[in-house]
């Protein structure tokens, strides 16, 4: 039988805040165990939440940026339930009033562009870390209270492409609003894919299962295409799925069940009586929407205007910092094919060289772009480029390493063809072989004009002049 | 109001709290609960005909927001200070995976 797949995810994203959603204690990744937590978070009598303000701007521009209608009036709800990775007993979330609600995404698929509708985003807060060993479980509760939006699509995903192409989506735009680290081996954005089939052609929703612990975009593509096939087998068999929670197991590329569900665990939900509603000012929310940086599809369209092939396109608008430097770059040329091409493919090649990241890159965007320049000027020509590029990397001017090295591309007409005539009367082979429409013997001369001047003449000048003394000796 | 509850209702009740109650105990909340109860049947006798449910005492909403920056974290002595096991700085508790 044909089977529809019904895809939902549910996306936790840590938020980059320095303090806590309801307290004034540090959010440090890696610090040392329960150093950066006070008795609020430790959910000790008597303490009083107190709502964090950048958090709430950050979940406000990610409403924004994910198309989504946004509740000017703050509201939290308890979720309770008893479990060692929860102090208080409960969850300070937005169970009722989202902040954001109805928004969208559109990602690329194998038949063109998809809408992604997204339901609800809200913000809750972080549990504590716990570490499971034979002995005892262990709990460090510095990740507690840790600001946290939820995001949570319709059930629009169709594949696992889909899934993860709509992951990578959120990620990209989180990353690029600067809310989140949003790295999924480190957990600070975690991913829940619900997954169902149902014949083709019928409108009941099949049992779904719920799958955990993706902590790669592959995986989550692995996962559901792991998932689709664990249920079909199921469903043609005549079996039933039942309705659990699994976990992707990265070793065996497999899903594996933790636990079932039974029956909706009642979490007691009501409002949150510590924290008022807070009326946000339609002001402040306009003023960050407008504060809102370039997001990736702007930046793609920009760099499509500019005329970058597609792949150069898709390679900057994935690495957020590459791009940023090449548009710091292109504030001092104008070649920008060229100069994509060098921060693209031999930036990154000799920082490699270098052993060290594009944080610490040495290349001033004015160097890089001044390394083009003279290309395009035909000061240089590209060989030479790259040697003079081996000292720009160690901080150097690129004119000035240039002139050190004595390096000018020879552009003079009559200097060029003095050499080219020399050759010529050298090889009249290749002058005969060009009578009879070897064209490739143009490109033997252009490197015996190359060897002459010791890799100085401008090969697009060569090549012309050559065409052209050939022409008058036939 | 909710019908009367039994001993046996405070036992499940507690053990989905992760402890235990004894039959003397569960005997004792279930009475005490039923003293409360009464009382709460006391306020149904209020005719609340056309009034909304509040879930605050004051209907304005307030506008503060804490700004983002750290005012108070405490050592970890302090935050440990209350755990009855602790191994590497964590804090220890049973092995109970949800």
């Amino acid at each position: 039988m044909e089977y529809e797949v019904i895809i939902g995810i549910e996306i936790h994203c840590e938020l980059k805040t320095k303090t806590k959603m309801f307290s004034g204690a540090p959010v440090l990744f890696g610090a040392p165990a329960n150093t950066c937590v006070n008795e609020i978070d430790l959910g000790h009598p008597g303490t009083m939440p107190c709502l964090n303000k950048q958090a709430v701007a950050m979940a406000v521009q990610a409403c924004t940026a994910l198309n989504m209608e946004i509740d000017p009036l703050v509201r939290f709800d308890r979720k309770n339930y008893y479990y060692t990775d929860l102090p208080k007993g409960f969850q300070i979330t937005q169970q009722f009033y989202p902040i954001g609600r109805r928004g969208h995404v559109e990602i690329e698929t194998e038949n063109g562009p998809k809408v992604i509708r997204i339901e609800r985003l809200h913000m809750e807060e972080d549990t504590a870390k716990q570490f499971h060993y034979d002995a005892g479980t262990l709990i460090d509760f510095n990740r507690a209270g840790t600001p946290l939006v939820e995001i949570v699509s319709e059930p629009d995903i169709r594949s696992g492409r889909e899934a993860m192409a709509y992951v990578e989506k959120l990620r990209q735009t989180l990353y690029y609003l600067g809310v989140s680290d949003v790295k999924m081996e480190e957990g600070s954005m975690r991913c829940d894919v619900n997954i169902s089939l149902r014949p083709v052609g019928t409108e009941k929703f099949g049992v779904k299962t719920e799958i955990k612990n993706l902590n790669s975009i592959s995986n989550v593509q692995k996962a559901v295409e792991y998932e689709i096939e664990r249920q079909t087998q199921i469903l043609n068999e005549g079996g039933q799925v039942v309705q659990e929670t699994r976990r992707f197991d990265e070793a065996s590329r497999t899903t594996i069940s933790m636990r079932k569900k039974e029956g909706a665990v009642d979490y007691k939900y009501f409002p949150e009586p510590n924290i008022f509603p807070i009326q946000l000012d339609p002001e402040w929310i306009r003023q960050l929407q407008a504060a809102m940086p370039e997001m990736p599809e702007v930046r793609q369209a920009r760099y499509a205007e500019l005329g970058l092939p597609e792949n150069d396109i898709a390679l900057l608008v994935a690495n957020k910092e590459l791009a940023d430097y090449y548009d710091q770059v292109m504030k001092h040329t104008q070649h920008a094919k060229i100069a994509a091409n060098w921060v693209i493919v031999e930036l990154p090649a000799g920082l490699t060289k270098l052993n060290t990241k594009l944080a610490e890159n040495p290349v001033a965007p004015q160097a890089m772009a001044e390394l083009v320049n003279m290309i395009v000027g035909g000061e240089i020509s590209g060989k030479q480029a790259k040697i003079v590029f081996e000292e720009v990397l160690q901080g150097k001017d690129p004119k000035q390493v240039a002139q050190e090295k004595g390096m000018k591309q020879l552009s003079d007409s009559s200097a060029l063809i003095a050499l080219i005539n020399q050759v010529l009367d050298e090889q009249p082979q290749s002058i005969t072989d060009y009578k009879n429409g070897k064209d490739r013997a143009v490109g033997f001369l252009v490197g015996q004009v190359m060897k002459k001047s010791k890799g100085q003449a401008n090969p697009a000048m060569t090549n012309k002049l050559i065409v052209e003394e050939l022409k008058k000796r036939i | 109001m909710e019908e009367i509850k039994d001993p046996a209702y405070f036992k499940e009740l507690a053990h989905r709290l992760m402890f235990d109650l004894s039959d003397a105990e569960a005997a004792d909340i279930a009475a005490e609960f039923e003293t409360l109860n009464k009382q709460l049947r006391l306020l149904e006798s209020i005719d609340t005909t056309g009034v909304e449910p509040m879930v605050y005492p004051f209907e304005t909403p307030t506008n503060y927001l804490r700004e983002d920056v750290v005012d108070h974290v405490i050592s970890r002595e302090d935050a440990l200070a209350n755990a009855p096991k602790v191994r590497e700085c964590h804090i220890v508790v049973p092995k109970v995976v949800k």
